[in-house]
């Protein structure tokens, strides 16, 4: 993780190691996003972030994100709590406690990764041949987070994610996502749904109106079918994002 | 722990298998008894009888597979072995036919492989090690602990192979790993090798003999596994089915970490180009 440097993930400054213990020192941030959004509830009503910052925080969290995955790093645990950020408004990826190196041809996995409101629907029925697909669909988890205040889907445990995930984004269908029905945790008798209108569940959450650009783009991340999800890259040049790489390029 | 360095030149040499006749090679059947401690010189269930001469002539010999020259002081004279070669340099000028298949290929089959390189070079490096020259002394303890960690008080007598093959049964694990340990080993070659001393006398601080191999290899797969896999055992376990204590285990995974400088992360192009050579290299045999 030392070698991993990037401005948007947090810097592994050294490791000391003496007889009993091992201390990493990081890179020194003021906050978390969970925390900041916590900060910013009214009362009992959680609220969303501004637009614009939301797309500013998206667009680092991704920026890290396709650092680590052109690293051959998956992060595996990407939620508010571990993205760091700093009074510059400065957003960094943190806790690599979960990271795994990629690539590798044996790679052995665990379908036991991600918190499980951030888990991606093919890890929930038991896929271990996930790659980067498995940190977008917590990307776009998070994007929703920020807009609402509220997290996309609150499950208990694996059933409920994956029922909350369905009641929303609909439930797979072999025409859109061939081989759901070889998963491991696969369940045929789960109850069809049709896909909900994301728009429409999430902008009673916020005062902006949101925009065509920025829901293409929600779907993007969201595909239920894991290869049908943006690239960290591709996220990047997502129109929605048009006034950032205008102004980088 | 005993950070003294032992008996650098072994008695015997256990340490070998068959050369030219890796897949005739029996393993003296033994009770793999968990409890069965294989570093223990006294377990002579499992010393292996065999004893054997890999011909030094072949492109593995002391011009270093693993950039693991011979331990022997080279004085005054920095580049009289031509450099210091590797294995990327070995690949480069090797012929580049021979593909292993990372996935698919028996590990069975790998892990003979493998043992039948280290064999090579453990058996090299103790022939060339001059007793008189052991990694004590003076000023340079604190570097060298790592290295010197790794020792025991005596020379484990299980062979390579059989040992590898009692981690494989209890530990079990898949061929990226054997093949990161070599890429790993290399690197410690590398970050430990020539440094000239106050006489401006360069030594390699870091050879693989029998004397350590074992608690590299034991090391090396628990860390690797650990860094590599989901699916891992305990340190516990790894140092039972290594034969040492769990807080030497402990203290070897931290030394390893030092020796590697941290750094553990393999790519694939690296991994298959270890293969490849470590293919090459069994069907030379």
């Amino acid at each position: 993780m030392k070698e991993l440097k990037h401005e948007n993930i947090v810097r592994l400054y050294d490791v000391i190691h003496t007889e009993n213990k091992l201390t990493l020192v990081f890179e020194f941030m003021d906050n978390d996003l969970k925390k900041y959004m916590d900060s910013r509830t009214v009362g009992n009503t959680p609220r969303g972030l501004e637009l614009n910052l939301v797309k500013y925080f998206q667009w680092q969290l991704l920026q890290g994100l396709a650092f680590c995955h052109e690293n051959k790093i998956l992060h595996r645990d990407l939620k508010p709590q571990n993205l760091l950020i700093n009074k510059k408004g400065q957003l960094k990826l943190g806790d690599f406690g979960l990271a795994r190196a990629f690539g590798i041809p044996v790679n052995t996995f665990s379908s036991e990764v991600v918190t499980l409101w951030y888990r991606a629907p093919d890890v929930l029925m038991g896929s271990r041949t996930y790659s980067t697909s498995i940190d977008i669909w917590s990307c776009g988890c998070i994007l929703a987070e920020m807009i609402t205040g509220k997290p996309l889907f609150p499950g208990t445990n694996d059933e409920e994610q994956l029922k909350l995930i369905f009641d929303i984004m609909g439930t797979p269908t072999e025409s859109l996502w061939l081989a759901v029905t070889k998963l491991p945790k696969y369940n045929p008798n789960v109850q069809q749904r049709t896909p909900r209108d994301l728009r429409q569940v999430l902008q009673p959450h916020t005062k902006e109106p949101l925009d065509g650009n920025l829901m293409d783009f929600l779907h993007g991340l969201l595909q239920l079918n894991p290869d049908m999800r943006l690239s960290a890259k591709q996220a990047l040049h997502h129109p929605w994002f048009a006034e950032y790489y205008q102004h980088t390029s | 722990m005993g950070l003294s360095p032992l008996p650098r030149k072994a008695t015997t040499s256990p340490i070998d298998i068959p050369g030219g006749d890796r897949h005739g090679h029996i393993i003296e059947p033994h009770s793999h008894s968990l409890k069965t401690d294989p570093l223990s010189s006294n377990n002579s269930s499992l010393v292996s009888k065999t004893s054997t001469n890999l011909s030094l002539e072949s492109p593995f010999s002391s011009k270093s597979l693993l950039d693991c020259p011979p331990a022997q002081p080279i004085k005054d004279s920095r580049d009289s072995q031509g450099g210091n070669r590797n294995m990327e340099e070995e690949t480069i000028t090797g012929d580049s036919e021979s593909v292993l298949n990372i996935v698919d290929f028996p590990t069975d089959e790998l892990i003979l492989m493998v043992s039948a390189l280290l064999n090579k070079i453990v058996k090299a490096n103790d022939e060339t090690t001059d007793p008189s020259q052991q990694l004590v002394e003076d000023d340079e303890d604190e570097l060298l602990a790592p290295v010197l960690a790794f020792y025991g008080k005596n020379v484990p007598e299980i062979a390579v192979v059989q040992y590898l093959e009692r981690i494989q049964k209890y530990c079990p694990t898949t061929n990226d790993i054997f093949l990161s340990l070599l890429v790993y080993f290399d690197r410690i070659s590398k970050n430990y090798g020539s440094s000239p001393d106050r006489n401006d006398h360069v030594k390699q601080m870091f050879v693989m003999d029998s004397g350590n191999i074992h608690r590299l290899l034991i090391t090396g797969i628990t860390i690797c596994t650990k860094f590599m896999s989901d699916f891992f055992y305990s340190n516990s376990r790894y140092a039972k089915v290594g034969g040492i204590s769990l807080q030497e285990l402990n203290h070897l995974e931290l030394q390893f970490l030092v020796l590697c400088d941290f750094k553990l992360l393999v790519s694939r192009e690296e991994m298959q180009k270890y293969a490849d050579l470590l293919y090459k290299f069994g069907n030379d045999q």
